[in-house]
């Protein structure tokens, strides 16, 4: 049994006319330990996956489950500990008038968790930011900083499974490398699963040992990193990402736009 | 750290880098406000007239010349001069001594109506942006009645059915003036109620309740104070619109309104009988909002000009 179970996910959103399918039966596994992946472009639903997982929306049919647990019976504090989310704009997922203290023991004061000094200092040195950042409030902290808190406040409650939203795609470039470094040693640290969404082809690769490929709604293909690098991708949207990823190229982007005008 | 925090001067705990304790964190961002606030000199004059008409409605005994209703028939209307600062009115009254105890009753209906207004206003604001829906629609509607009542007249109704007097004067500005707040705080909910921080607090498991009280309230009570000290000055103004109408505060009460209606039938003849009192009533006012105006770049700096 593996540990995320994603089972014929579907989700409508809007009312009436305005009514419109984000996802099309959805269905894959994560293994414990395991980094997978989503990538897809824009609007493509990834991020929406992560946000059924996390309980954000809830009006989805099929099933999610975590550890053989499923959504609808899982009591919902227990849920929010064993699964986190780290969000993409960390200039929005930080509340400005709260100080990095309050935001990292916001979440232990809602489990009614004990030493919650000791586990904020704790969680500040694990995600690498001095005690000094402690009382600051986050206009105050560079992007990458912040990142780092949206990170710490994600471990603080020790999940096993951890939802990032294209962690990195916010970030100066410069940055992007030391964020994933933290990313993987904390795996190794914290023995975490990780379900990753990007758009960058390269950080799928440097992060994950298998990953879906979405378009519109639906899952194109599954594949593993070794099948990457060995380039057996079948899906034309599979082959025409990864091309597209590999440089730009003026006529892929031409035929890219006749396709999408035919 | 915390050693040397002790030898720190009082200017280096409110500007230092290295910040040790809540506390410091706190003192430092008010120190900051406070700078900002005191940079604008309108603003200043504001907060200097409010703070002298609270110090007036708390020491009126000890400031007042005279009895505020003691009558002196032999000594009415007379203009300002040494015995009487501001003049006399029709029944020898010393005016100053009456807008000084007067202020006790303008402070009394400005707080008690921003004490009644803010919460009714933030939890039907905050209750309708956050939950959205049906909620929302039902709060707005109900918002959009009350806003729709013209509160002059509304406190003209009230004085008929239950009788003249400041409560229901107060009750009466209240009906009329929480729907602005309410959907000033439903403006402020909307925009953040899709924002990664409400969503991330979410996940985190917290209740509805909670992340109206912890996460959206911080956001949305900067702005209402805002709103609430510009408010202030319309509510003074009808509060003494009402006791001009006679509606408001009874005689002898020494309301700036009441004073102004009784002295305007000798306002040809003795000015300051209508005068003083009415300078009372545009100075509070404007120093009101000007107070409001200072408060609102310090605070909300989206808003400042």
């Amino acid at each position: 049994m593996s540990l995320i179970d994603i089972d014929d996910l579907s989700l409508f959103l809007g009312q009436g006319a305005r009514r419109r399918k984000i996802l099309d039966s959805i269905s894959f596994s994560v293994e414990a330990g395991q980094t997978y992946g989503l990538v897809g472009e824009s609007g493509s639903g990834k991020s929406t996956v992560l946000r059924c997982i996390a309980g954000l929306y809830r009006q989805w049919t099929g099933g999610i489950a975590v550890d053989g647990q499923t959504f609808r019976q899982a009591d919902r504090l227990g849920w929010c500990r064993n699964v986190q989310m780290v969000f993409q704009d960390p200039y929005g997922s930080l509340h400005p008038k709260h100080q990095i203290e309050d935001i990292l023991a916001e979440p232990l004061h809602i489990h009614k968790l004990d030493n919650i000094g000791e586990r904020v200092g704790k969680v500040l040195d694990q995600v690498g930011l001095p005690g000094k950042f402690r009382y600051r409030f986050p206009h105050q902290l560079s992007g990458g900083q912040r990142q780092r808190v949206a990170i710490a406040r994600a471990m603080v409650l020790r999940p096993s499974i951890v939802l990032l939203d294209e962690p990195t795609s916010a970030l100066d470039v410069s940055i992007q490398a030391e964020i994933l470094n933290l990313f993987m040693d904390l795996r190794e640290e914290l023995k975490l699963t990780y379900l990753l969404v990007s758009h960058d082809l390269s950080v799928i690769d440097h992060m994950c040992s298998a990953f879906a490929v979405m378009q519109a709604g639906r899952i194109v293909e599954v594949l593993t990193r070794d099948a990457l690098e060995n380039n057996e991708a079948s899906a034309p949207y599979t082959r025409t990402l990864i091309e597209a990823s590999e440089r730009y190229d003026r006529d892929l982007a031409l035929r890219q736009a006749e396709a999408e005008q035919a | 750290m915390s050693e040397n925090s002790s030898s720190m001067s009082l200017r280096e705990y409110l500007s230092s880098d290295t910040v040790t304790s809540m506390r410091q964190a706190t003192a430092q961002r008010v120190y900051w406000s406070l700078r900002a606030f005191l940079g604008n000199p309108l603003a200043v004059f504001g907060l200097v007239v409010i703070l002298a008409m609270i110090l007036a409605a708390i020491f009126a005994p000890w400031i007042a010349t005279h009895d505020p209703n003691a009558q002196n028939l032999s000594r009415a209307l007379q203009p300002p001069g040494e015995e009487n600062w501001l003049g006399t009115d029709e029944l020898g009254r010393d005016i100053f001594s009456r807008i000084v105890y007067g202020s006790r009753i303008s402070i009394y209906i400005v707080i008690l109506v921003s004490v009644i207004v803010a919460p009714v206003g933030l939890v039907v604001g905050m209750a309708a942006g956050y939950f959205g829906g049906w909620v929302d629609r039902v709060l707005m509607r109900v918002t959009d009645i009350f806003l729709s009542f013209p509160s002059l007249i509304l406190a003209l109704a009230f004085a008929a059915a239950l009788g003249p007097g400041i409560e229901n004067a107060v009750i009466a500005i209240s009906l009329t003036a929480w729907p602005s707040i309410a959907r000033l705080a439903r403006a402020e909910t909307l925009t953040m109620r899709a924002s990664d921080f409400i969503a991330a607090a979410q996940v985190s498991g917290a209740s509805a309740l909670r992340i109206l009280r912890r996460h959206i309230l911080p956001i949305c009570v900067p702005s209402v104070i805002v709103r609430i000290t510009l408010n202030m000055a319309g509510v003074l103004l009808t509060a003494a619109g009402l006791g001009f109408l006679g509606l408001g505060a009874q005689p002898p009460t020494p309301e700036w309104g009441a004073m102004t209606s009784a002295g305007r039938r000798f306002m040809i003849d003795s000015w300051w009988v209508v005068t003083m009192p009415g300078m009372a009533i545009l100075v509070v006012a404007l120093a009101f909002n000007l107070f409001g105006d200072g408060l609102r770049d310090v605070l909300d700096p989206r808003q400042s000009r």
